[in-house]
């Protein structure tokens, strides 16, 4: 046991808390994958009738471009991304390329990440140079293989949309195909010079998704329909984590359509025909739970009763630089503030889903996931089948942000599949979706500051306490981290104890991240203390940014006013180094008339960097019958070289609406255990008559790319906290935002 | 035997006649671009026309449409023949996920049949029974606006054999 669980442990107000979450890694975990196909293994989804020189491109003989997408779908535009990046390599429009969403193999893996995964708003940021050489290199052969034909210099030819030309002689690439084929691939190839740029940094193609999504025919997960497919429904514990002790099924299985009706390892399923009919064959079923004992013995009070009292612990430090305490001694004035978070759920629109195939030794498995690799693991161990033999399909998903990074419905579908013998779909209700999601945790965050003679922060001292995610991602993910010659039984061991395993890292990175990065402060430190109810945790858009970014940025907007200083410009003052933050906020405030609201209008701001991002908002609101309205959200947002100015502008757009309905209305609450909310109605979602005017503002730069799909969200609820102290004089700590 | 008008052609079912329309549609007759989101007409991902309304079809017993007129997204364009809202949809680059847009689509026609030229707030009122996740909603209220205006003078907003740019 370490010295922290002990301290854990004689802490009597916290008895009933999981003692382990904070003693687990880091997103490093993902780093360490052990094993994974070799690259030996055959491509999925390769074809003996067509030129594949490597992962991403395939070259049919009649000359049709197949970009095999290395990244799941969910809304943030990374098909049209990527494939505008392979259409400018190959100098071709990207309608014209057929996208396919990769299947599972070791060369699809995120580079740096060791798993295909679509997560950390990392797509274009890790795929923009791997993309463009393997289409620059495919461009590069077709090229040679027509000047061998030709016995012409290759430097004469040029290819375009889908022909080579050589002055008036002209034929299609599907001529060079063949010659093509035979040609060693090289190592390296030079880019596209950015002056010949046809669709990098342009808005000039409607996404290569948009007919499909305009028009129903986009496949989603619920979508998918094979021979003989049954649909179930399940049945699980109200509170996450029970099991059936005895059911009774009332004459379930004799209604219209249900073929049968089986427990499995976390309910009650019901199989029949059609979706309707085993929905409400659920209804009579009456089930005996065993309750997980942790969970059950928590409510949403005494869970943040423990995380404010934590915060008097000391706890694992997670950052320290120069002395907070003798810098702290000797400020001329000090302030301090306590900030709070709740439970959320993702609310995907499509509730998870999954069909599973299982076909003897093989089995097929359609999933709306964001890491089909871990799909494909959980499948097998539910299963019992080999991972190299269950081929995995990746639909579109109807949203992800984070939810479709963890495989319970994977896991749930594949069990009824293998207690059914017959090929499954299992759709969750939404009630379903609520009540069984990986919530982004709940945390406090106690702040303290000091300020020197001349306004100027000397000291940044911040405590977070709540629960960590890298324990559920630790029992998500440790099967596929693990050598497969490890045993099933050794590693679903290992897989309740990952704590155990990875005891030397003290901190999860995504519980502190944004605690103090943005800003220059000589004398910072950062702790952390774990208080786990054992609510399962997981991704959730802009993940720790999702409540950091609220905490620091109001907490420099107290500073600031409370120091007698305009928000904006104590900012700045400290924002020497971070110069492309700066200028975003710079640019925003700008913008957006700072200073200036207009009458009974008023202004917050706030900026913040995630994932490599740099993103500033100033949110335009005002207060009426104690009401909080958000007119207008002006926003700046550096990310590098822009590939795609429209789909940036609408990930903007996203990140802040999905963060208002997290600022004006997202509350997860847990009675004995179990989620109260249940659907839309008692977890609003921000509706058009709510949706501000969004004004976006995107930085010209060279800069490498880098992701779009978080970093909208984390300055939103700030900027609109801070509009709502200009606006009351009441400065809100706590999220959802609520006037008193 | 419940029979009704599905896309214009005449169909029947001898499903439970209070299994929902939107599983019955989805299940039976194989037409998936109406999606299910939340079962209690909360989100207006199953938003379908009966008789030129909208209506939320996860809630609708499939016998409160015997003998009417159901209107599906598949009824209102295709691929190779879009919809001016649809066209709108595009040149405004509304969809992200895209799994809310059925719906959407379907609550934007029916608003620009009872009322050609809505204000921001006709729209407001009209779509907020239709959630949208990846928050697309100022696009989708920009191209309402175009669609109206394009139905007035008869442009074409989106061809999809005329795709512009890229230039080489």
């Amino acid at each position: 046991m370490s010295r922290q669980q002990q301290e854990h442990v004689s802490n009597p107000s916290r008895r009933n808390f999981l003692k382990f979450a904070g003693i687990t890694g880091g997103g490093l975990v993902l780093g360490v994958s052990l094993n994974g196909c070799s690259s030996s293994t055959p491509l999925p989804y390769s074809s003996k009738d067509a030129w594949q020189p490597d992962a991403f491109l395939q070259m049919t003989s009649d000359g049709q471009v197949k970009f095999f997408l290395p990244q799941a779908e969910m809304g943030q535009g990374v098909t049209h991304g990527l494939t505008t990046l392979v259409a400018e390599e190959l100098n071709m429009p990207p309608s014209d390329i057929d996208v396919t969403v990769a299947g599972v193999h070791k060369d699809y893996d995120v580079p740096g990440a060791g798993m295909q995964v679509t997560g950390g708003s990392a797509s274009m940021r890790t795929r923009y140079e791997g993309v463009r050489q393997s289409a620059a290199k495919m461009r590069s052969l077709i090229v040679q293989a027509a000047a061998q034909q030709w016995n012409l210099p290759a430097a004469d030819l040029v290819l375009l949309d889908g022909k080579v030309s050589h002055g008036d002689r002209v034929a299609e690439v599907s001529e060079f195909v063949a010659t093509a084929v035979a040609l060693p691939i090289p190592e390296q190839v030079t880019l596209k010079d950015e002056k010949d740029f046809r669709w990098i940094g342009k808005s000039n193609q409607p996404r290569v998704d948009a007919i499909a999504k305009v028009t129903g025919t986009a496949e989603f997960g619920i979508d998918v329909e094979i021979p003989n497919l049954k649909r179930a429904a399940l049945l699980r514990c109200p509170v996450i984590g029970g099991s059936v002790k005895s059911f009774n099924s009332n004459g379930a299985e004799k209604a219209l359509g249900v073929h049968q009706v089986l427990s499995i390892y976390n309910g009650v399923a019901v199989l029949a025909d059609h979706y309707w009919q085993a929905k409400k064959a659920l209804e009579s079923i009456q089930v005996e739970w065993d309750y997980p004992e942790t969970l059950s013995a928590h409510s949403s009070a005494d869970i943040y009763q423990a995380m404010g009292e934590a915060l008097s612990e000391d706890g694992e430090n997670a950052f320290e630089q120069g002395d907070v305490a003798q810098a702290f001694s000797q400020a001329d004035k000090t302030l301090s503030a306590r900030y709070q978070a709740p439970f959320l759920a993702h609310a995907t629109m499509e509730p998870m889903n999954c069909v599973v195939h299982l076909q003897g030794d093989r089995a097929e498995v359609w999933a709306p996931t964001q890491a089909p690799g871990l799909a494909q693991q959980i499948a097998s161990e539910h299963s019992g089948l080999d991972r190299d033999n269950i081929q995995v399909h990746t639909p579109f998903l109807g949203g992800g942000f984070g939810r479709r990074a963890f495989h319970d419905f994977v896991a749930e579908t594949t069990a009824i599949a293998k207690a059914t013998g017959v090929p499954v779909q299992l759709v969750w209700s939404r009630e379903d979706d609520m009540q069984n999601d990986y919530y982004r945790p709940a945390a406090m965050a106690e702040f303290e500051a000091g300020v020197d003679d001349s306004g100027l922060l000397n000291s940044w001292r911040v405590k977070r306490s709540g629960p960590n995610i890298m324990p559920y991602m630790i029992d998500e993910a440790l099967g596929m981290l693990l050598p497969e010659a490890v045993p099933q039984s050794i590693s679903e061991w290992l897989s309740k104890r990952g704590y155990g395993v990875f005891d030397s890292w003290q901190i999860d990175p995504a519980s502190v991240e944004g605690l103090h990065e943005d800003y220059k402060v000589a004398n910072k430190r950062v702790d952390h203390v774990t208080v786990d109810p054992g609510l399962r945790c997981g991704y959730w858009r802009s993940v720790g940014h999702s409540f950091s970014g609220f905490f620091v940025e109001s907490f420099m907007d107290e500073v600031a006013l409370k120091t007698s200083q305009d928000p904006l410009e104590f900012r700045l003052r400290h924002m020497d180094d971070n110069p492309r933050l700066k200028n975003v906020l710079q640019l925003a405030a700008k913008q957006a008339g700072w200073g200036q609201p207009k009458p009974g209008r008023f202004l917050g701001l706030a900026a913040v960097k995630s994932f490599e991002s740099y993103v500033a908002e100033v949110a335009e609101i005002s207060v009426e019958n104690n009401q909080i309205k958000v007119h207008k959200v002006t926003c700046a947002v550096d990310c590098g070289r822009v590939v795609n100015p429209d789909i940036v502008r609408t990930q903007m757009e996203s990140g802040i609406n999905y963060g208002l309905t997290a600022t004006l209305f997202g509350d997860i609450t847990i009675e004995n255990g179990a989620v109260k909310e249940s659907n839309f109605n008692d977890y609003p979602i921000l509706r058009m008559s709510e949706a501000p005017e969004i004004d976006v503002i995107l930085v010209d730069s060279k800069e490498p790319p880098t992701g779009v799909g978080e970093p909208g969200l984390p300055p939103i609820a700030p900027a609109v906290a801070n509009a709502v102290f200009a606006a009351t004089g009441q400065r809100l700590r706590s999220l959802p935002l609520k006037l008193a | 035997m419940i029979s009704f008008r599905l896309n214009g052609e005449t169909v029947s079912t001898d499903v439970p006649s209070d299994t929902p329309l939107l599983w019955v549609i989805r299940e039976h007759f194989q037409l998936t671009g109406s999606k299910f989101g939340c079962g209690k007409g909360l989100c207006g991902a199953c938003t379908m026309h009966f008789n030129g309304n909208a209506i939320r079809t996860c809630v609708m017993p499939v016998a409160a449409v015997a003998d009417g007129e159901v209107t599906t997204i598949e009824g209102v364009g295709q691929p190779d023949q879009l919809h001016i809202v649809q066209q709108a949809w595009i040149k405004h680059n509304v969809p992200q996920c895209g799994y809310c847009q059925s719906g959407q689509i379907m609550s934007a026609v029916a608003l620009l049949e009872q009322n050609p030229n809505p204000s921001d707030e006709d729209i407001d009122n009209f779509m907020s029974g239709n959630i949208c996740r990846c928050g697309t909603y100022s696009r989708i209220k920009q191209a309402i606006h175009s669609a109206a205006d394009a139905k007035h003078s008869g442009v074409v907003l989106f061809d999809p054999q005329q795709v512009q740019g890229g230039a080489a």
